[in-house]
């Protein structure tokens, strides 16, 4: 079953008096379970592809579905499918300091308005899964790097979206923690069959997807 | 129960290890609304206390209606008959006492002073008035002929002191003469002091028995007007029955309440305690610019935690519910303890015996502090509808931040 379908996705950039044209025309479609990795240079678009696709940011032209239903971020709806259908990993993990490791886990959840304690159960359930269960009672700052971004996998996948947008979820880490976070992020993908696309320029991470496309002068092809 | 979020946000801002209340711009936000408030609530009930002892020395100094005739300046035997018959069919009476009230000069120590002349009844079982209470020094006892209770600041004026005698001085109306009125005078012995805390009557007051007064002043009758006391609930409507019963006595006399005599008084405090609460008010919202310079501050920081939130799915109204919560509760609990700060200040001031008030201008040496409910709440409703209104100014800065500018900036 598709759950994400763009079609000549276009987006540029006023920059001073030139038009700065990033994407051009994207089109894709990607099904339930799918690991969709996008690789491109730095500053070829990725993220903003990303925020396009993840209703975070419009588009200038061309269409996005959502299991049929076409949206927009302007569009009202599009706070309630960031709500209940998608999960963000960024390159920075973004949690909330005054939070402990479980609530951060648990936030899409009490943003759902599920209870507290029914949240944290459920904090605590991925935290074992994501190796972290002895951590729970930490605030962001007593955690390493890569345990902060485990936290932010967490996050995103708890509340079972649709799907996943990851930008460059290891770009922030050393080698070691890197390969620890995505090796985390593939299997809880595999495990849990979640949607996701992930960008990149780091070929080696790209390689793990089966779906592997490619951003070029705005425009998005299959890399093999 | 999306506001659990708000609620574990607000909690953690009060008790997570970093105390992010204790932030510099937190602590002046707290500070400014309880200064405020103490100011605010320390002179509201210093001004009530003023308002209130005055109406309590004047209440209790006099009574609440006075009848007197229209015509003369005695009240005949028939008056007399006529008015007790009429006086006591009135439910809303507590007690009412014929007296005799005159002007006339006090001489004592080479001094002269004018003063008023109190004819009473003075060992009624149910007094008009509190003028046993009210003589503290000496006796209250008027039961020798020639004997007077005078003011304690009259006295104190005069440098008399309790068993010296002094000559009271009245106007007498000589015809045939051809010179108008000149003063007679007799001897009086001072018995007691009268201290009623209101600087007019202490400097002006004379009491004597009620005979001894109509043979003083010659009177052919022995009552020039009837003081009534008002059951206590009824006394801030004396003014209605003031007129009911001048209504209903035909105009043969003057019906008078004590609200009458002290209206403009009262009115110019009411109209100054009014001034009071908007002039000062005004420190409060200054302090709210602390507010909003408090709140932009922290949403301004927490534009990355917005940001994370926004794209998680929340919308404007819960993460505006997060920042309002955490101003809001520290702003109600500053209030608060700004309300116990003006009591505590206000009590302070009250009870400090080094400054006094010039009695002579403010009617009273010594300031009193009385608090009401009714303030207490409204100034805590005024200082959160503007803490409230001052939050609203920055916590629509959330609605123009920008998912894509807090991610770009990384």
């Amino acid at each position: 079953m598709e759950i994400l379908s763009a079609s000549h996705i276009g987006k540029s950039y006023q920059e001073g008096n030139n038009k700065l044209h990033v994407l051009t025309d994207i089109n894709l479609q990607v099904s339930e379970g799918e690991l969709v990795s996008i690789t491109g240079q730095s500053g070829c678009g990725k993220s903003t592809l990303l925020h396009v696709l993840g209703l975070l940011d419009d588009a200038d032209s061309g269409e996005l579905f959502f299991k049929s239903t076409k949206l927009t971020a302007k569009d009202k709806r599009s706070v309630e499918y960031r709500r209940n259908h998608i999960g963000f990993i960024f390159q920075y993990h973004y949690l909330l300091e005054d939070l402990t490791a479980e609530e951060n886990v648990a936030l899409p959840l009490l943003i759902q308005g599920v209870s507290y304690p029914k949240s944290m159960e459920t904090a605590r359930e991925w935290l074992k899964m994501l190796d972290m269960i002895d951590r729970k009672s930490h605030y962001p700052n007593a955690l390493s790097g890569g345990e902060q971004q485990r936290i932010a996998i967490g996050r995103a996948m708890i509340h079972k979206p649709d799907i996943v947008f990851a930008d460059e979820p290891t770009g922030n880490l050393d080698p070691l923690h890197s390969n620890e976070v995505l090796e985390i992020m593939l299997k809880m993908q595999n495990q849990h069959g979640q949607t996701c696309i992930l960008v990149t320029h780091n070929h080696d991470i790209a390689d793990k997807a089966p779906k592997q496309m490619k951003l070029e002068q705005g425009i998005l092809n299959p890399n093999k | 129960m999306k506001n659990q979020l708000a609620w574990i946000s607000f909690k953690r801002y009060l008790f997570s290890p970093r105390k992010e209340w204790l932030r510099f711009d937190s602590v002046f936000m707290v500070l400014g609304i309880v200064i405020s408030v103490c100011t605010l609530t320390a002179a509201l009930s210093l001004f009530d206390g003023y308002t209130h002892s005055l109406e309590k020395s004047m209440l209790g100094a006099n009574s609440h209606l006075y009848i007197y005739p229209n015509v003369s300046d005695e009240l005949t035997t028939s008056d007399t008959n006529f008015l007790s018959a009429y006086l006591k069919k009135q439910p809303q009476i507590k007690a009412y006492s014929f007296i005799i009230m005159k002007p006339a000069m006090l001489s004592a120590n080479d001094k002269v002073k004018g003063c008023v002349i109190h004819g009473i009844d003075w060992n009624s079982s149910n007094p008009t008035t509190n003028y046993q209470n009210y003589v503290q020094q000496g006796s209250y006892k008027l039961d020798k002929p020639y004997e007077i209770v005078i003011g304690e600041k009259l006295a104190e004026e005069l440098n008399i002191s309790i068993g010296d005698s002094v000559q009271i001085l009245r106007p007498k109306l000589q015809t045939g003469m051809g010179v108008g009125i000149i003063p007679q005078s007799e001897t009086f012995k001072v018995v007691g002091l009268y201290h009623s805390g209101m600087y007019e009557y202490d400097n002006s007051y004379i009491f004597m028995d009620r005979k001894q007064a109509s043979a003083f002043f010659q009177m052919k009758e022995n009552t020039s007007m009837v003081e009534i006391r008002l059951k206590d609930h009824l006394i801030r409507y004396a003014e209605r029955f003031s007129i009911q019963w001048a209504t209903e006595l035909q105009g043969r006399y003057q019906v008078m309440s004590w609200m009458y005599f002290s209206q403009s008084l009262f009115s110019l405090l009411t109209m100054e305690r009014w001034m009071i609460f908007i002039i000062l008010t005004f420190l409060l919202l200054i302090a709210t610019f602390n507010v909003i310079s408090a709140l932009l501050t922290l949403i301004l920081e927490k534009r990355k935690e917005i940001g994370i939130l926004k794209t998680m799915g929340s919308n404007d109204s819960l993460l505006k519910r997060i920042f309002y919560g955490k101003v809001v509760v520290l702003g109600i609990g500053s209030i608060i303890v700004g309300e116990l700060a003006g009591i505590a200040l206000a009590l302070i001031v009250a009870k400090q015996t080094v400054f006094h008030l010039k009695a002579d201008v403010y009617f009273m040496e010594q300031l009193t502090v009385q608090f009401s409910a009714f303030n207490l709440v409204l100034i805590f409703i005024v200082s959160f509808i503007i803490i409230t209104l001052g939050t609203m100014i920055p916590l629509r800065k959330i609605n123009h931040l920008s998912i894509i500018e807090i991610l770009r900036e990384g």
